[in-house]
């Protein structure tokens, strides 16, 4: 064999060696390929074959009717479980009206999301009433036969009932006013404008999400007549407070016996940021300008609390341009720790809505003292404040004034109190120190005047 | 029992019958080298290792406890029977738990010492070069290890032991794997004093014996030995056996009717037409061995190991969030559920006419994440970051254990003189795990949120409690993130063991003892939302000591027939699993924390003739102050609780017995026999923690006593045939009947509190409380074995061919149950069991595989 000849074949060996690394690739490749994945679902071709309308009208109170026929109704999905305020259920509507379909299962807004297009093939689902709230359901449990009740369709059948269609359907929610509130609307998507939560059920939360109670609050049209809204104990949204304002509400309506019911699918549904129907502007819930107050002397207003926590300072009285204010410093006090409170007069928020808290202030010598505001609705209104659950509030103080004190007043900015009710207690909280150390030392003098609240 | 006592009956005739004919000598040394190759033969012709393939959930992992067949221990009739046969019905040899089982390779315990069960995966498919081993059964005195309880196998593999050989070998089965190829080559010493072995093989299956289950396995295997000089060898040792396999769950009886069979697996469904599992377990961890071996003189030697374990295992499974629940067979899926006759009927209907129904659905749950549309504020815990997309509501994750362990032991012999041998030595263990979750496939959504949703759902205002780490809130999840928990184990364990024995005339004795120290240490990763102050960093070392005594004399009627006693005394550091109540989320640990004390007795009568090989021991064990810890949905509760038990005494009595009679050259009989009683002796103590603030909200007692241990059937029965034509043809049949197998119990049915509303001793009182036994079973199982000689291609030398065939359940008995538990989930408000009911897994019906070995 010459040398060519081995040239050759080690060419050879090392082609097949590539064809052998190239095909173990491929092989490789070819067998950790993705798993493959269906086409997104489009939806069937069916057609209605009866409206929902026609559907409810076959129904008497109290009774339960068994659907023997291949009847076909059609909806888009305006409720789901998403925010567990509906629970087992979702609700569908077509042009003519809207109905109740009670299913077995949880998470049903991943496959039945508002906006679905549902088919629903009717042949043997039973039509029935909970408090003559008409709904769909697989079954009738008579296991109590004082309450005999619908039940829900078991998830294995869900495909037997249900043939999905498209997705994000518009649903635009039909105007009315309170008054108008009628059987016919059962299960649709509905709107009323100028309402308002009665000033008994503002700032209160939707329902009691640590016992799961469901509530009903009750919202007022500006004119006349009620209506409850009703959320259940396991909603998202439970723990969240009622607005004050006035504005509109976009719920689904239900009924209960003779009660009318309003179920909320989010809080998004409600925008409510107005003034009342009693509202004649802003009102002043309370104000203070230390006008009347001794210069040079412990700030001492009646009602209001002035107490030191540790390093023995109070906010004194100062006088300056003809102008009282407030003033506190642990300035030469020599404490490693000065912490002191001044504390207003409680304020009931029950009265109003939209309560805005603002007020001013000044620094001097800045090297780290800090003021800040707080507010309580716990604080029993006796000596030791710092027992008490305190919530800090977002206000701009005024800060930087290192070589002397600040020329103008800061003003706080409005700070909303919008989500807090019934009575509470705003405090003003300094926290300094002078100790030996003069790197420790946190001296900053801070003046405060003109606190406001006012409210709607 | 009138069968116990007539298979006893028999067993005592045939003794009776062969010591009266003292003269049947006509068993010659060629038989017994005969029957000692048919031994290899069956092993090389058996599936090593049945641990595979099975569901690790709740509590069926006490189940699988059982030794590989390899583990023939071919002197030893009963562990043999016990090994090839019992296997089948979950047998674990006098009811032990695996733990009390150790094995070593190369002088490396093969079991670490955070979950202390001997890995026999880490050695699977590598029969060919993992057959050198010896097995002290209990308490018997080894000359490499303290041992153990049960028993303790030494495998030496190193290249210089293995045959001198070179083997081909091809297997097909429609067991786990349905193919099987492997390659061994062994040299022996070279003049140089090297000598080299390799062996490696594939073991694979489209799909299993049962639907949806696959396996992918690859063994590989170096040793190399250097002869230092006649007394010194230095050895090195490489191998692993990576593999990946689809897993079968278990089933309630309520879905074998709906689908006919009792291999129904709710871990598959079809994507887009292709099967597909969502439980697949995956596994590689090469082991690293090096031996140095010294023979100081004819009476001294010594040897150190130093063994290095490394890799990771890990198993997947579907997580969601806010949605229904994926898995098909959940109880709410099936008819049982229903009230209403006829929507029962209609589920039943939907399901026998779509079978799919009771498999996953792969493509609802993609077409679900599609569709998804969610945005998550303060995402990765920035301020104003909004990230919006397909948030998935299923996934599927996998759960990862990466582990390193290094062991360092060592061993030293001395014949002290003719009668004593000294021998004593120690180890040294430090071991890593690494466990978190891994987000393996979004299954077509954007991303996922590591949030914990129940205590979202338990806490809705707060939104740090349900963050999975504090420190990376609302982290925003892709493929191949962490997520959920994250967290290391670090555990330590020494041991010093010494061991004399001695012989005698008429009596043997030996007495051994072992110290250990045992140390592990949890830190967390990641700071839970729900536990700031506890899961992340390191917590407290928890440490311990063992003692282990042991001590035996035998009394030789003459040299075929003795008598032997064995005791022993042990206490047990607990485990970790046993004393971390939640070590996911967190370093709680139980409240009271014991050694557990065992005390074992074992006698035994021995009679080895050529004709007649007999074992039958009697033996007594007693453990107390063990401790448990399982988590579950609690009904009651209606969260997840930690249910954490001590005080579990336990007594194990029983007879075991083997015998092998040769009725004729060709002809013998075999039977082994275990008869026992797994017992609770007392009533355990019962703590129930919150598993989301951990707080303690029930403590009581659980009225356990006199329940019986599940897992192993307490009575085994097998006899056999063998017929064998002078070492080229052997068949031997064997039957194997089970009885007294009860489902471990829910501890939760077995309180003050599960009886309220209750009448004693009405149906429901019994249903709720009576512990289940599982039905007596059988099986029938053949191997067959001969040579064919063959003309080689090219060299037309000839060659041997072995073929070995084995039909396990022969008479393809598919109702044989080989475990079950009762579920722990119980619904506190209707006390009907039934509405959790136990589940099940089925053995294979008839099974088979065909060996082809080519020994060159």
């Amino acid at each position: 064999m010459n040398s060519n000849q081995a040239l050759i074949r080690g060419g050879y060996a090392g082609l097949l060696g590539i064809l052998l690394v190239v095909q173990i690739c491929l092989i490789l490749y070819a067998c950790n390929k993705k798993f493959d994945e269906p086409p997104e679902y489009h939806g069937p071709d069916l057609h209605p074959t009866l409206s929902i309308r026609e559907l409810r009208s076959m129904h008497f109170t109290g009774n339960f009717e068994k659907i023997s026929d291949e009847w076909i109704i059609e909806g888009v999905v305006i409720a789901d479980d998403s925010m567990d305020n509906f629970y087992k259920s979702i609700i569908i509507q077509d042009s003519t009206g809207g109905i109740t379909i009670r299913m077995d299962g949880f998470g049903l807004y991943n496959e039945y999301p508002v906006g679905r297009k549902l088919f629903v093939r009717l042949k043997d689902l039973w039509l029935g009433d909970y408090g003559k709230m008409i709904q769909l359901g697989a079954g009738v449990d008579r296991s109590d036969s004082a309450y005999p009740e619908l039940i829900g369709i078991p998830t294995p059948l869900f495909d037997r009932y249900l043939v999905k269609a498209s997705l994000q359907n518009k649903i635009v929610p039909k105007e009315i006013t309170i008054d108008q509130l009628h059987d016919s609307l059962q299960s649709t998507l509905i709107r009323i404008s100028n309402i308002e939560f009665s000033a008994a059920d503002t700032g209160k939360t939707y329902a009691d999400a640590v016992n799961k109670l469901s509530v009903n609050n009750t919202l007022k049209a500006c004119g006349s007549g009620t209506v409850y809204l009703r959320t259940s104990g396991y909603a998202n949204f439970a723990s969240l407070k009622t607005p004050r304002g006035n504005g509109s509400i976009t719920a689904v309506y239900s009924v209960f016996r003779t009660e009318k019911q309003l179920m909320l699918r989010d809080t998004s549904d409600i925008q409510m940021s107005g003034l009342r129907c009693t509202g004649t502007g802003a009102k002043v819930l309370f104000s203070e300008d230390f006008e009347n107050t001794v210069p040079n002397s412990v700030v001492s207003i009646n009602s209001w609390k002035n107490l030191p926590e540790t390093g023995g300072r109070n906010f004194l009285s100062k006088l300056a341009a003809n102008n009282h204010y407030a003033e506190i410093s642990a300035f030469a006090t020599g404490q490693a720790s000065v912490i002191s409170w001044l504390i207003l007069p409680p304020v009931n928020l029950n009265n109003s809505a939209n309560e805005v808290l603002s007020f001013q202030t000044k620094d001097g010598f800045d090297n780290g003292g800090v003021l800040q505001v707080y507010l309580s609705t716990n604080y029993d209104g006796a000596g030791t404040p710092w027992k008490a659950k305190w919530t800090a509030l977002k206000a701009s103080i005024s800060k930087g004034s290192i070589s002397g004190i600040a020329a103008d007043w800061v003003s706080s900015g409005n700070i909303s109190l919008a989500s807090f009710s019934g009575s509470v207690y705003i405090a003003f909280r300094y926290d300094a120190a002078d100790p030996v150390s003069v790197i420790d030392k946190r001296t900053t003098s801070f003046q405060l005047d003109n606190v406001r609240i006012v409210g709607n | 029992m009138s069968k116990i006592v007539w298979l006893l009956i028999l067993q005592g005739v045939w003794l009776v019958a062969r010591s009266q004919k003292n003269g049947f000598k006509k068993a010659n040394k060629n038989q017994f080298a005969d029957s000692t190759m048919v031994n290899q033969w069956k092993e090389s012709g058996t599936d090593q290792l049945p641990v595979m393939g099975f569901e690790e959930n709740e509590k069926s992992e006490h189940a699988v406890s059982m030794i590989p067949s390899m583990l023939t221990a071919n002197k030893d009739v009963f562990m043999s029977m016990a090994a090839f046969h019992f296997s089948i019905s979950r047998f674990s040899i006098r009811g032990y738990e695996s733990n009390l089982f150790s094995a070593r390779f190369n002088g490396i315990s093969l079991s670490g010492s955070e979950e202390g069960v001997p890995q026999w995966n880490l050695l699977t498919g590598l029969n060919e070069v993992t057959k050198n081993m010896q097995t002290a059964i209990a308490l018997r005195p080894t000359a490499y290890a303290f041992g153990n309880m049960g028993s303790i196998s030494e495998i030496d593999a190193r290249a210089s032991k293995q045959r001198v050989q070179t083997v081909f070998t091809y297997a097909f089965s429609n067991r786990n794997f349905t193919r099987r190829w492997s390659f061994t080559h062994s040299s022996g010493f070279t003049k140089k004093g090297w000598a080299f072995s390799i062996s490696g093989s594939f073991r694979y299956a489209e799909e299993g014996y049962v639907p949806g289950t696959f396996y992918d396995g690859k063994s590989y295997f170096l040793s190399v030995d250097k002869k230092i000089d006649d007394h010194r060898v230095l050895s090195l040792t490489v191998l692993a056996a990576p593999l990946v396999a689809g897993k079968q769950g278990p089933v309630t009886k309520e879905s074998i009717e709906l689908t006919g069979t009792p291999y129904y697996n709710p871990y598959w469904g079809y994507q887009s037409g292709v099967k597909r599992n969502a439980n697949i377990r995956s596994i590689h961890q090469p082991l690293i061995v090096m031996n140095y071996d010294h023979r100081i003189n004819n009476h001294d030697a010594f040897s150190i190991s130093v063994g290095l374990v490394l890799g990771s295992r890990s198993d997947t499974g579907l997580d969601w969030y806010k949605a229904a629940d994926p898995r098909a067979d959940y109880y709410r899926y099936l008819p049982g559920y229903q009230k209403d006759p006829l929507l029962k009927a209609y589920v039943r209907d939907a399901i026998k006419n779509n079978p799919d129904l009771l498999q996953i659905n792969w493509n609802k749950l993609i077409d679900i994440n599609r569709n998804s549309h969610a945005s998550i504020l303060q995402a990765n815990g920035v301020e104003g970051n909004r990230i919006s997309g397909k948030r998935a509501h299923y996934i599927i994750e996998e759960r990862m254990a990466l582990a390193r362990r290094l062991e360092i032991s060592g061993v030293y012999h001395s014949l002290v003189s003719n009668k004593y041998a000294f021998t004593t030595g120690g180890s040294f263990q430090v071991q890593r795990t690494h466990r978190y979750k891994k987000m393996q496939d979004l299954l077509g959504g954007d991303f996922y949120v590591d949030w914990n949703q129940f205590a979202e759902r338990d806490f809705p205002d707060n939104p740090t409690l349900m963050q999975n780490d504090l420190n990376r809130p609302n982290r925003i999840l892709h493929t191949g993130d962490r997520f959920g928990y994250d967290y290391l184990i670090y555990s330590m364990q020494a041991k010093a063991w010494a061991q004399l024995a001695g012989t005698g005339k008429k009596l043997d004795f030996f007495s051994a003892a072992e110290l250990s120290y045992q140390n592990f240490q949890r830190e967390g990763l990641v700071k839970n939302g729900l536990f700031p102050e506890n899961s992340e960093g390191k917590s407290a070392l928890n440490e311990f000591t063992g003692v282990a005594l042991k001590a035996g004399i035998t009394y030789k009627y003459n040299g075929r027939k003795y008598i032997y006693l064995h005791t022993g005394y042990f206490v047990k550091p607990p485990l970790l699993q046993d004393v971390y109540i939640s070590p996911k989320t967190r370093d709680n640990r139980q409240e009271q924390i014991q050694n557990e004390k065992i005390i074992t007795a074992e006698l035994g009568y021995v009679w080895n003739a050529p004709a007649i090989r007999l074992r039958i021991s009697s033996y007594l064990t007693a453990w107390s102050d063990g401790m448990n810890i399982t988590t579950f949905y609690h009904d009651g509760f209606g969260n997840f609780v930690n249910y954490a038990l001590s005080g579990i005494n336990k007594m194990h009595a029983g007879i075991e017995s083997g015998m092998d009679i040769s009725l004729s050259e060709q002809w013998s009989f075999t039977t082994a026999i275990s008869l026992a009683r797994y017992l609770y002796t007392s009533r355990q103590k019962l703590t129930v923690m919150a598993d989301n603030d951990a707080s303690v909200i029930e403590r009581g007692e659980i009225y356990s006593k006199n329940f019986r241990v599940g897992g192993t059937p307490q009575e085994a029965y097998g006899a056999g045939i063998a017929y064998q034509l002078s070492g080229h043809f052997f068949a031997n049949l064997t039957a194997s009947y089970f009885r007294q197998q009860w489902l471990d119990f829910n501890p939760l049915r077995r309180t003050y509190h599960a009886l309220d509303g209750l009448v004693k001793g009405t149906d429901q009182w019994k249903q709720v409380i009576e512990q289940k036994v599982l039905p007596e079973q059988y099986t029938v199982d053949l191997l067959v074995g001969t040579t064919v000689r063959i003309k080689m291609i090219g060299s037309g030398k000839k060659q041997t061919v072995q073929c070995i065939a084995s039909i396990n359940n022969l008479f393809n008995n598919q109702s044989l149950i080989s475990g079950g538990y009762e579920q722990l989930r119980f619904d506190t408000v209707t006390k009907n069991p039934e509405k959790f009911p136990p589940k099940f897994f089925y053995a294979m019906g008839l099974n088979f595989s065909v060996t082809l070995n080519l020994r060159l």
